[in-house]
């Protein structure tokens, strides 16, 4: 079955964090873990599930990312038809204005600041993930 | 008169009387002067009215007509009463005799009468005798006047009368009338008697005439005797004032401080006063006079005034200018001249010696001239953008205040043990141009002789050759001279001027080099000192830069990845106590509850500061401010945020201000969190916002009365992490009031707070409306 929503993110800790904060939905088995951009670039373009067939509902993109950043990943998704329409949610510790303002100039679809209070984090993922994978179905 | 003539009648004869009722009077009238007769016939009408029948020319003469006939019935009725003895003597005497009747008619006269008058007798019988008279004031006026004075019957005596004979000619008469009475004292008739005493009067006339007008001719030399008399004497009164006004002027010409001469036509001395004397070199103004004015030029200058001065005397002009005098001793001195020429061919002259005033004008030329080009080294040098232009600027200026061929500033780098060509300006090529370099032990001077001024090299020839002086003697410099640039014991460098002629510069041209050269040595130390601030500045700048990139850099690492471990921490942590609880006591329970605390703590700090650090790179955003709003605004969400807590916000009044809108609003936010979390102990909790109004910019006050602070510590109170109470009191970060420090400095404004411990705190804060602004 294919994952529905992507994560990319190379923090361990706050990979397995966002993981245990959707399994509450019920939703920790359709996410594909990615480590960095170029793992994402690599599996969205030229793995064997091209994104025309199987796109992925959402992705949850974390900034600070080793080989291409989470802006970089985020530019090469919104440039290319295929993939632009797919939902994507910058989910990053960061909140410099210089960050918020150019995921949003490179087409975010969501910024949000990952919250240091594990409660807080758990509720903001949950809200995400139930947004964007079912009562969003249309995003384009 | 012809006409007065005719209009005169006279009666010839009657013709008949008409009846008594109505009596009718006809008559032969003759016109005097006129051989006309004509018959008239008059009626009789009272005594005064009569009408004039017939013929008659003249209405006037019915009239006279009408009086002759009353008169003639009464010579009529008289005639008969002369006797014919009498008659020869009486016609035949020298005198004019005439009896006129008491109304005043001739009744009779003698021939001499009729001869004298040029009438017939019978024409005037009858008649008036005012017709006789000249129609004057002296005649029948005069007549008139006589006949009525006898008439009332006093004598005449000797009157003189003008008469009108029958042609038309007048007579002066001499008359005497008498009246000559009957026994009852009546008036019977007037006898007149008319002497001729024209010729007599005549004579008188002439006599007084003669008389007059010699008095006149008397007079009137008299009267020219005065005048000449006056005019002498006035001619003498004016040659004695001009005489005495002349010794004046000649005792003002002998003091005056001018020289003053007069010329004969001839050109000598006619006059000369002693400062004319003098100014020429001689002792005394005789040694002058009667020698020519040559003597006193030179020949090329008297051939200059014969040449070009004369002609304009010549002309009647007068001549002013300055000429070159020679004194006995044989120098020359610059003279002003003013000559004027006379009217007998000679001339005056006015002179003086203008040897102080020359140099006077040309020292004053000179320094104007040193001014200007001072001050256009000025402008020059302000122009100048580099050390180069301002050498080069003032090289090409200096040159003319100094005669030079050619000048150059060189920089000494001692460090370096070099020299190099900064600018130069030179008439002839030279190989030492602009930027060469070259050895300092190439320079004729040591650094030592530098220090002690300015050197002259009078001639190159006997100067000590080095490789620089034989290189300048190759280009043809003779005389040189070589000023330090100083400033206290350090030569920066020299200026350098080179002429092509030996002994080339005098004392007030080193001078003038001098100063020039100071001037230079101030500018380049300037524009030096200005290249090192530039330097310096842009090496801060570049510095600042770097650090500000590793700032935002290690911001941005604080940000990304400070907070994951402490997610971590915080989130691992809390799976521990709610999945594991059970495996764990309550020491261990109370052990991983701090090191989550800790954990939130840590997050808090880090978001702080993150803010703070924003505060510094942000953009400030600068707009009005409507403070009442923002306060209020503030205050609201402080109160939702505080449900449970009692406290009063009283909100004055405030200014507005201008600045950025967020900014301030969170350092308004910081303040008053602040004091709702000091004045936790007080219900009810009374926060004042208000404003100071004597203060020049807006400026804010907070007041609370809550926990207070210690004021020895009021310095501490807006550092980073600085904190005046124990976390147990009062949770917090100590970054809220170094936030609101920040933002108030950022806006160019000043923050204080006065406070006492348990007695509430003040916080004021001032916001300058001005862009003042800082970035």
């Amino acid at each position: 079955m294919s994952r529905s929503i992507l994560l990319v993110e190379d923090q361990p800790y706050d990979a397995e964090l966002t993981l245990r904060a959707l399994r509450g939905l019920g939703l920790d088995e359709q996410v594909h873990h990615l480590r960095d951009g170029a793992e994402a670039l690599h599996y969205l373009f030229e793995e064997e599930h091209p994104p025309s067939t199987m796109p992925p509902k959402l992705i949850l993109l974390d900034l600070k990312l080793p080989r291409v950043s989470g802006l970089e990943l985020l530019a090469a998704l919104k440039e290319d038809e295929r993939t632009q329409c797919i939902p994507v949610i910058a989910l990053t510790s960061s909140q410099e204005q210089q960050d918020v303002h150019r995921c949003y100039d490179l087409g975010v679809n969501s910024y949000v600041v990952k919250p240091v209070d594990f409660a807080e984090f758990t509720e903001t993922v949950q809200q995400i993930g139930r947004y964007w994978t079912t009562m969003n179905q249309t995003v384009c | 008169m012809q006409k007065a003539m005719h209009c005169t009648p006279v009666i010839l004869r009657f013709a008949s009387v008409g009846q008594a009722d109505n009596p009718m009077v006809s008559a032969v009238v003759r016109y005097i002067g006129s051989m006309h007769e004509s018959q008239c016939n008059a009626t009789r009408s009272g005594n005064t009215h009569a009408t004039c029948a017939q013929r008659c020319y003249h209405p006037p003469a019915n009239f006279i007509c009408i009086q002759t006939m009353a008169g003639r019935e009464a010579t009529l009725s008289e005639k008969s009463a002369t006797t014919p003895d009498y008659q020869a003597l009486y016609d035949t005497a020298p005198v004019a005799y005439f009896s006129v009747s008491p109304g005043g008619y001739i009744q009779m006269l003698n021939q001499y009468a009729s001869e004298l008058l040029g009438y017939e007798r019978d024409a005037l019988i009858g008649m008036s005798p005012l017709i006789l008279y000249a129609d004057t004031p002296s005649g029948r006026e005069k007549a008139k006047a006589v006949l009525a004075n006898a008439q009332s019957g006093t004598s005449v005596e000797k009157e003189e009368l003008r008469m009108r004979r029958s042609d038309g000619t007048l007579l002066w008469v001499q008359l005497t009338v008498r009246p000559v009475k009957d026994e009852a004292g009546r008036i019977q008739r007037f006898q007149s008697i008319v002497t001729d005493i024209t010729e007599r009067k005549n004579a008188r006339e002439k006599l007084r005439a003669a008389q007059s007008a010699l008095e006149e001719r008397v007079e009137s030399r008299t009267a020219e005797l005065r005048r000449v008399n006056e005019e002498l004497r006035s001619e003498v009164a004016e040659r004695r004032a001009i005489q005495e006004q002349q010794q004046r002027q000649l005792a003002a010409m002998d003091a005056a401080m001018a020289g003053m001469s007069i010329h004969e036509p001839d050109g000598t001395f006619r006059y000369a006063n002693q400062a004319h004397a003098t100014i020429y070199g001689y002792d005394a103004p005789d040694e002058l006079i009667g020698r020519s004015w040559r003597i006193l030029y030179e020949e090329s200058e008297q051939a200059y005034i014969e040449n070009a001065v004369f002609p304009v005397l010549e002309q009647g002009n007068k001549w002013s200018g300055e000429l070159t005098g020679l004194r006995r001793d044989g120098s020359t001195f610059p003279a002003y001249l003013t000559l004027t020429p006379l009217d007998d061919g000679g001339l005056t002259c006015i002179c003086e010696d203008i040897t102080d005033r020359k140099e006077r004008e040309q020292r004053l030329e000179l320094y104007t001239r040193r001014l200007e080009v001072l001050r256009d080294i000025d402008q020059a040098i302000l122009q100048a953008q580099s050390q180069e232009e301002i050498a080069q600027a003032a090289m090409e200026r200096l040159q003319h205040l100094i005669p030079c061929s050619r000048s150059s500033v060189i920089l000494i780098n001692t460090e370096a043990n070099e020299a190099t060509v900064l600018a130069r300006h030179s008439t002839a090529a030279t190989e030492l141009d602009s930027g060469t370099t070259y050895p300092l032990s190439d320079l004729h001077f040591s650094g030592e002789q530098l220090q002690e001024g300015a050197h002259l090299i009078e001639d190159i020839r006997t100067a000590t050759q080095t490789p620089l002086i034989e290189r300048l003697q190759h280009e043809g410099i003779r005389s040189f001279m070589t000023l330090p640039m100083q400033i206290d014991a350090t030569v920066l460098g020299t200026v350098n001027l080179g002429a092509e002629s030996p002994r080339c510069f005098t004392e007030q041209e080193q001078r003038i080099a001098k100063e020039v050269t100071d001037q230079l040595t101030i500018a380049l130390r300037q524009a030096q000192l200005l290249d090192q601030v530039q330097q310096q500045t842009e090496r801060l700048e570049q510095r600042v830069e770097e650090r500000t990139k590793e700032l935002e850099s290690f911001t941005y690492s604080v940000s990304h990845d400070l907070r994951t471990p402490l997610r971590a921490v915080d989130g691992f942590s809390r799976m521990l106590l709610d999945a594991h609880s059970d495996q764990l006591d309550e020491e261990g329970q109370r052990l991983l509850g701090i090191v989550v605390e800790s954990a939130q703590r840590m997050g808090q700090l880090i978001d702080d500061l993150l803010a703070l650090s924003r505060l510094g790179s942000r953009e400030m955003r600068a707009g009005s401010i409507d403070m009442e709003a923002l306060v209020d605004d503030v205050i609201s969400e402080l109160k939702r945020a505080h449900p449970n807590r009692d406290i009063v916000f009283e909100r004055a009044p405030l200014p507005d201000t201008c600045g950025d809108r967020s900014m301030v609003r969170q350092a308004l936010t910081n303040l008053l969190s602040n004091a709702v979390k000091f004045t936790r102990g007080e219900a009810p909790a009374r926060i004042h916002i208000t404003h100071d109004p004597d203060a020049a910019d807006p400026t804010y006050v907070v007041e609370d009365n809550g926990a207070g602070f210690d004021m020895n510590y009021a310095d501490k109170l807006f550092g980073v992490f600085q904190r005046l109470h124990d976390e147990g009191s009062f949770e917090g970060t100590g970054v809220g009031l170094a936030i609101v420090e920040r933002v108030v400095h950022r806006h160019g404004g000043r923050v204080w707070a006065t406070g006492h411990v348990g007695k509430g705190a003040t916080f004021s804060f001032s916001l300058p409306t001005e862009t003042k602004l800082a970035t």
